[in-house]
């Protein structure tokens, strides 16, 4: 069991990194809250610690958004302050497509947005389905439904941005 | 066969349909114009889409050892909080030393230093030195003899009883030290000085400097090899004295050296060690002493080994990038083992006089059961990293 859990770190960690990234929109809170999940792993040594990582991780970011939110309420109370600090280690441009991929990520309801994510971060329909609770033939229109509105929502972003750019 | 449906197509693209429905998907595709350009317009998106999930990726870094994600015992998430209550009441009271409490003369200093040289050191490991208004009465509560009078506010540790974590600046003068140890040495027993202020860690009593009620802790429930490490370290640099005071005396041993300033958690004993010199050893006599593996400060480079002849005790001398040297000192812990029921009750009123004797304290800090003892100048940021270390 731990090799298992060692060789599902190795492949896992980094997706999971990424899955919660999009979810938190925070380098360091990701890594923080999928380090939490595999200490909880380790702990708790589930039968199927791949899926079990992803929904873990799942509720971590959902409670986190929800402190996010909370916290954010109060904060606006007291100053007016942005979302997020941009990271140093990344260009004007890659900021801008980031948030606007996190725009469109936002359009799309949350099955969609998790089947994708989940999809992303290396999960076979199986396990999306097990996860999500879908029909495992369902993943596909899923899928292909997040996929579009994807793509759609960004383009929208962009040229929105650019009528209002002029 | 009908067309294909979308799903289908990226399930297909996906590589995710089972074989005989990608074979049934692959025999329409090949009579299908229509499906076949679907094909091409779905395998487009889903390029697109994960480009655009690429270009919202984390910055790659380095993942952490998987053991390392073990999580910390609870005590230290919870003694973190303290860790900085103590560092401000740090340097509150050193500031409130620095103000009311003059340094001795350098002349004082050397003789002492001088006399200490030459006097014998029975018990170099901990003295206790007693409060002025205080008796001692030593109790045995455990088959072990007490001569620690210990003053300070602090609460019991609880279950674990890893909660002991202190300030107290101490520096007693050598010759103090050599005679209580004298004194103490025939009482057969060591004091081991604890501060027990942060115990409140445990129990959310914060002890203040000016409150100091005193239950001195009793350990005996860990009797495990559970050392407490003092970490001693030198700076050359000594402040300088400034003018010269009438000694301070406690039970008629003349105290004082205020140069160094004072800092108290509540809580204060004096443990003057002389470890420099022990008897140099190896770490394998060291670990056979211990019981178990020493422990060392990780980062900095070990220089020596020493043993207290006296007692099931040793120093790991350690040398920091800027010179310093760090000592710990550690000892088994099962070699006491204490309670203590006496209370001082007016200890508010003995504040100056607490002070006083303090003056001649090392900085002493429980993190666990480490001992942390810091002999020199140290600011408050560089005792929080040293604490980070020892942890």
């Amino acid at each position: 069991m731990p090799d298992d859990l060692a060789d599902v770190y190795r492949t896992t960690y980094p997706a999971l990194v990424r899955f919660l990234y999009r979810k938190v929109w925070d380098a360091d809170r990701a890594e923080d809250l999928a380090q939490e999940a595999f200490a909880r792993a380790l702990a708790h040594r589930p039968d199927n610690p791949r899926g079990w990582l992803f929904v873990v991780a799942a509720n971590m970011a959902r409670d986190e958004a929800r402190r996010a939110a909370r916290e954010r309420r109060h904060l606006t109370l007291l100053k007016s302050e942005p979302d997020q600090t941009p990271s140093l280690d990344d260009t004007v441009g890659e900021q801008l497509d980031r948030e606007r991929v996190r725009r469109a990520l936002d359009e799309l309801t949350p099955r969609d947005r998790d089947v994708l994510l989940l999809w992303d971060a290396g999960q076979s329909y199986d396990e999306i389905a097990a996860q999500t609770g879908l029909a495992k033939g369902a993943v596909g229109t899923t899928l292909a439904r997040a996929r579009r509105r994807l793509v759609e929502a960004y383009e929208k972003g962009s040229e929105a941005e650019h009528v209002a750019r002029g | 066969m009908s067309h294909v449906d979308e799903g289908t197509l990226h399930a297909y693209l996906d590589g995710e349909l089972a074989p005989v429905e990608r074979e049934r998907v692959d025999t329409h595709l090949k009579g299908c114009p229509a499906c076949q350009a679907r094909l091409a317009e779905e395998r487009a998106i889903i390029e697109r889409a994960s480009r655009l999930l690429g270009m919202a990726a984390p910055p790659e870094r380095a993942m952490p050892p998987l053991d390392q994600l073990r999580r910390p015992p609870v005590i230290w998430r919870l003694r973190r909080p303290l860790a900085w209550a103590a560092t401000v009441v740090l340097a509150v009271g050193l500031g409130w030393f620095a103000r009311g409490w003059p340094g001795r003369s350098m002349e004082e200093r050397s003789a002492t230093r001088a006399e200490s040289a030459t006097a014998p050191v029975k018990t170099p490991a901990a003295v206790a030195t007693a409060p002025r208004d205080q008796e001692v009465q030593p109790k045995d509560a455990k088959g072990l003899g007490r001569d620690a009078n210990r003053e300070h506010a602090a609460d019991r540790v609880s279950g674990a009883g890893v909660a002991n974590n202190a300030l107290a600046m101490r520096h007693a003068p050598r010759a103090l030290q050599a005679q209580d140890s004298a004194k103490l040495d025939s009482a057969g027993r060591r004091a081991r000085a604890e501060l027990d202020s942060a115990n409140a860690v445990v129990t959310g009593a914060a002890a203040s400097v000016a409150t100091i009620a005193v239950q001195p802790q009793q350990a005996a429930a860990e009797s495990q090899k559970a050392r407490p490490v003092t970490v001693h370290g030198k700076r050359a640099a000594t402040p300088a004295a400034a003018s010269p005071e009438p000694p301070l005396v406690v039970d008629g041993v003349p105290v004082g050296d205020a140069a160094s300033g004072v800092i108290t958690l509540g809580t204060r004993r004096a443990t003057p060690i002389m470890s420099t010199t022990w008897p140099l050893i190896s770490r394998q006599p060291a670990r056979d002493v211990l019981g178990v593996e020493p422990v060392t400060i990780p980062g900095f480079a070990v220089r020596a080994y020493r043993r207290n002849p006296q007692a099931r005790e040793i120093v790991v001398e350690q040398v920091t990038d800027a010179g310093t040297t760090i000592s710990l000192i550690e000892r088994r812990m099962d070699s006491y083992g204490y309670a203590d029921e006496r209370r001082i009750d007016s200890a508010a009123a003995n504040a100056p006089q607490v002070m006083a004797k303090a003056a001649n304290e090392r900085l002493a800090r429980f993190v666990g059961l480490l001992r942390i003892e810091i002999d020199g100048p140290l600011t408050p940021d560089s005792l929080s990293s040293l604490l980070e270390l020892a942890r």
